[in-house]
């Protein structure tokens, strides 16, 4: 086709366009993929904490068959497993090729045979018995050393403590035991100048559990001489023999289980030692195994039948006394009348074993990390003190070592949303309290409290900004002076761009401190206000219209302005007379009547009251969400047609009227979309909570006590957070929470713009 | 001719003037709207008669920086007098406009949105309301098993039909109706001439027309504006066929306009 030269566009001109236009495509592909990228970044750096645990086999060894292991052995690096044979000698096994080296033998310099072994890894003891009735306890060293390339530990053995109990029997003038004797069960643990030792001996009259306490003299130099410092029998409540006894690591809680499957738990403090409590953990089962878990607050048990549960030293119902309750129950193992068992160092994972089948658990969240079975019985498993290994030994003699790989083993989706009962706690909770000052703390992880913060936070900021917002909104676009209105809105739009970290601060330092004793004026405030106004309005109306005209429509405001904040002025002087009036209690510490807000209401509602407090957040939170539900409310009401609010003034309607029945309803949508836009801005907002809460995770709606939403979370825990750690991740998963919480609200919101502008696009 | 109405007239328009800020947009207007007729000012695009109907019931007030001279005087009294009170002005003033605006309610609640702003909630009264509100003005057969759809369901004449019925319900003395075909297709449109034919034996009607085929056909009196200014009014028979003025004469042969 031939086109005349005046008809065609420029060469220039279709070049610009078209590399716009690809430019234009480049942009908003890139921003697409961006936002994805970092939706994708984020659920990557999430998604491990709900992987479970994962092993490889570094070692399988065959140990000769004539040795019979009592227990397994490993070391902080994995490196030097050992065992200890039936007849107390202890063996390495080494890494090249499984054979065994003989380090010490236990009990070659007590008297009689060994009867009882026990490996404690806390304090990295190993504790031995006779049927002499003499007991020793050795503490295993390491040594690092540099061999060739690799790292070797040496360990060695120092016998700490070693005493014969039918010597000391003797001594403290106890009934002499009859016939053959030997001690069937041992505990040792040291806490402080405090230690003791517990010793289960078997006569023909049955079982005997005595109570060693021995006493450290304090030097300047460090631990002194050791010596006896008395010993108890332990019995039951009603005089039972107790068959095995277990002390925990702080060695004030003593376990002694009898013949018939009751537990009793003795409390040991400086005066002696008390029976506290009895407890029977199954109905039909008798207990075969039980172990104090990492921390010495949970009393994992395991019965006949493959029950195995929990309990844990917790406060009872009154708050009082801290007693055994049953707090958690696991999946049932393979009923066997031996289970072998291994606690971890690191956190309160186990390794347990019964018959083939060999399973990792974790005690906070009740899961099951890692399961494994074998092709023979096993018959004892042993973790790694760092928690980065596992062996166990079968009844082949097969000696297995992997490496363990659970980076999380605390993670999962009951522990970020659902009800856990924590060690120490009356009841299973919400909590979160991500880091401690032990080792043998227990992680709080739940993300309900901080979901929870986030709504409350936004809640009492909503409840104060929207009722500002819209009916400024409405006043503006309804009633007030075109003039001014040009006014107003560019003034509420740079309010918006106040940064918030400064509204945070004047809420922080100046509110705070401003409201905290002043509770009741703001009261006033509140009763004050619409009443003074409402009673202005009836005024205004009595005035004869000559009156009224003086006033330009739109300009009232220009009188009622003052007498308001006169009512606000007049509010605040009154607040102290009004709480010395109502809000008046009786000091519980001097017994004086005074007046004060801040004890009424924790005297009347139980509740605490806190300087920084939700009113706080709500008000300098409402600062930064007013503005934004104020401009898009606006726009949405002056949208409403014209043709409208002359229909509606052609029908009889008074202004009010109009705008209520009329221009509301239509642009409720707007309005309403207004309002998530700015819940979007109060869900996401971090630097205002930050500063003016407490930041306390606590789930109560009490309007004057903090909270501590996902986004503060974000900035408090940033610092206590390790690389990859569970805390880094679960500070992900906050943040992949926040952001789809924003998301949602703000899909909603536009959703709901785009469904109003489809309906009156007729209009 | 003035004498010959004068005992009948209900609105009473006297030496008036209206300005838009600097610009005046009426000039001197005299007119005298008789009851129970139906009166159509008509004349050419921004000649003022818009101004001119929307000043009988003061929805002008709803413009910035508009201000009046002179006096329209209803059943005798000032409107712009200080104590005249707007709102029942505008029960007794009823409006259609010129674009169907009903409200995004059913159709149910827009008839009587005038009845629900005065505060009636018996609903007998409501619903006799609309059933007569509906047949005056002809739409009921067409939507009385759909009244509490919504408005925006009907279509462009029913919605303008609608707006009639919603003005008729509050019983005004007078209807004022600013161009109420202009939106609508010429069966629509034949369907509303109809109606005013019915409804002028109860109310008064003022009509803003730019069509003098629908002058001619609808209305009783016609009024001619031109610049602001009021060049001829008389009974319509009259001004089509017998203009006193040229510039009548040019403006309904179609000269210009």
């Amino acid at each position: 086709m031939n086109i005349p030269e005046r008809f065609k566009p420029s060469r220039s001109v279709l070049m610009i366009d078209q590399w716009m236009t690809r430019f234009i495509r480049f942009g908003g592909m890139s921003l697409i993929i961006a936002v994805f990228g970092i939706c994708f970044f984020i659920l990557s750096q999430v998604i491990p904490l709900f992987g479970g645990a994962e092993i490889t086999l570094l070692h399988q060894f065959k140990l000769d068959s004539h040795f019979k292991p009592l227990t397994l052995i490993l070391d902080e690096w994995g490196e030097l497993p050992l065992f200890v044979n039936e007849n107390g000698e202890v063996r390495s096994i080494s890494q090249k090729d499984g054979r065994t080296t003989l380090l010490i033998n236990l009990v070659s310099d007590l008297k009689g045979n060994l009867t009882a072994l026990r490996y404690e890894p806390e304090q990295n003891n190993l504790l031995v018995g006779t049927d002499a009735l003499e007991i020793a306890v050795y503490r295993i060293d390491y040594e690092r050393f540099q061999d060739g390339d690799q790292m070797q530990g040496n360990p060695s053995f120092h016998k700490i403590q070693s005493y014969s109990i039918e010597k000391l029997l003797r001594e403290n003038l106890f009934k002499s035991l009859k016939g053959k004797t030997f001690i069937t069960d041992l505990a040792y643990v040291e806490s402080g100048s405090r230690k003791i030792i517990a010793s289960t001996i078997k006569s023909e009259e049955g079982y005997h559990s005595y109570l060693i306490k021995l006493k450290e003299a304090s030097s300047l130099l460090g631990g002194g001489e050791v010596t006896f410092d008395g010993l108890d029998e332990l019995k039951g409540k009603a005089g039972e023999n107790i068959q095995k006894v277990y002390v925990n690591n702080l060695a004030d809680a003593v376990v002694g289980l009898d013949a018939t499957g009751t537990f009793f738990y003795y409390w040991l403090d400086s005066d002696g030692i008390k029976l506290k409590q009895s407890f029977v953990p199954f109905d039909e089962e008798k207990p075969i195994f039980a172990d104090f878990l990492l921390g010495g607050n949970s009393f994992y048990i395991i019965g006949g039948e493959g029950s195995n549960l929990i309990y844990s030293l917790n406060l009872d119902k009154n708050g009082e006394e801290r007693l055994f309750q049953k707090t958690k129950q696991f999946n049932h193992l393979v009923p066997t009348s031996s289970y072998a068992f291994a606690k971890s160092l690191r956190n309160k994972a186990f390794l347990v074993a019964a018959e083939k089948e060999i399973s990792l658990r974790y005690a906070t969240t009740e899961n099951i990390r890692w399961e494994g079975e074998s092709l023979v019985p096993i018959q004892h498993v042993a973790l790694s003190r760092k928690y980065e290994h596992l062996a166990y030994l079968d009844s082949a003699n097969q000696f297995s070592l992997y490496k363990l790989n659970d980076p999380h083993p605390e993670g999962g989706w009951r522990t970020f949303f659902g009800k856990i009962w924590y060690e120490g706690a009356s009841n299973p909770e919400y909590a979160w309290q991500s880091t401690g000052g032990t080792d043998d703390f227990e992680p709080k992880l739940s993300l309900i409290p901080l979901i929870f913060g986030t709504l409350k936070g936004t809640l009492y900021a909503m409840l104060f900004s929207f009722p500002i917002a819209f009916i400024a909104a409405l006043y503006t676009s309804e009633f007030l002076h075109p003039r001014l209105k040009k006014i107003v809105k560019p003034t509420m739009e740079v309010m918006a761009s106040l940064p918030s970290v400064i509204l945070g601060f004047i809420g922080a330092f100046w509110l705070a401190p401003l409201l905290s004793d002043r509770v009741p004026s703001l009261i006033l405030i509140l009763i004050f206000l619409p009443l003074v106004a409402v009673f202005l309005g009836i005024i205004w109306a009595q005035l004869p219209n000559q009156l009224r005209r003086i006033l330009p429509k739109g300009m009232e405001f220009f009188i009622s302005i003052p007498v308001l904040l006169l009512a606000i002025f007049l509010a605040w002087k009154l607040g102290p007379l009004f709480e010395l009036i109502v809000f008046t209690v009786i000091d519980p510490t001097t017994g004086q009547v005074i007046a004060d807000f801040g004890t009424w209401w924790s005297q009347i509602t139980g509740l605490p009251f806190e300087q920084r407090n939700s009113l706080i957040v709500g008000i300098a939170m409402g600062f930064a969400v007013i503005p934004i539900i104020f401009t898009i409310s606006e726009d949405s009401l002056a949208q409403v047609p014209l043709s409208l609010r002359s229909a509606s003034l052609a029908c009889g309607a008074s202004r009010w009227q109009t705008a209520i029945r009329v221009v509301v309803p239509t642009a409720a949508a707007g309005v309403f979309s207004a309002t998530m836009v700015g819940l979007g801005r109060a869900v996401g907002e971090t630097m205002i909570v930050l500063m003016a809460t407490g930041n306390t995770p606590i789930m109560e709606w009490n309007i004057f006590s903090g909270m501590r939403t996902l986004s503060a979370n974000l900035a408090v825990e940033l610092p206590e957070a390790p690389f990859h750690g569970t805390l880094y991740r679960v500070l992900f998963l906050g943040g992949l929470i926040l952001f789809l919480m924003t998301f949602i609200v703000n899909t909603i919101a536009e959703l709901l713009r785009q469904y109003i502008r489809e309906r009156y696009k007729t209009l | 001719m003035d004498q010959e109405h004068s005992k009948s007239s209900i609105v009473e328009i006297k030496n008036f003037s209206f300005f838009y800020g600097e610009s005046q947009t009426l000039y001197d207007i005299n007119l005298s709207i008789q009851e129970k007729c139906v009166t159509a000012l008509i004349g050419p695009s921004g000649c003022g008669k818009s101004t001119l109907i929307r000043s009988i019931n003061r929805m002008n007030d709803l413009v910035e920086e508009a201000r009046h001279q002179g006096e329209i005087l209803f059943q005798g009294d000032n409107i712009y007098h200080p104590n005249m009170e707007v709102i029942s002005l505008r029960k007794r003033i009823g409006m259609v406009f010129q674009k169907y605006n009903p409200f995004p309610k059913s159709i149910y609640e827009n008839v009587i949105f005038g009845l629900r702003v005065a505060g009636i909630r018996d609903s007998k009264i409501l619903e006799e309301t609309v059933e007569k509100s509906l047949k005056g003005a002809a739409l009921w057969d067409e939507v009385k098993d759909r009244l509490h759809e919504s408005a925006f369901s009907l279509s462009g004449g029913q919605m303008q039909r609608l707006c009639i019925a919603r003005a008729i319900a509050n019983e005004p003395e007078v209807i004022l109706m600013d161009e109420p075909c202009s939106a609508l297709d010429p069966i629509a449109t034949a369907k509303v001439e109809d109606l005013l034919h019915e409804l002028s034996k109860k109310y008064t009607i003022v009509i803003v027309t730019h069509n003098m085929q629908q002058a001619g056909r609808v209305s009783n009196y016609t009024a001619f504006l031109f610049m602001g200014k009021l060049i001829e009014f008389g009974s319509t028979s009259d001004l089509f066929t017998t203009p006193r003025e040229k510039k009548t004469e040019e403006y309904i042969t179609g000269r210009f306009g």
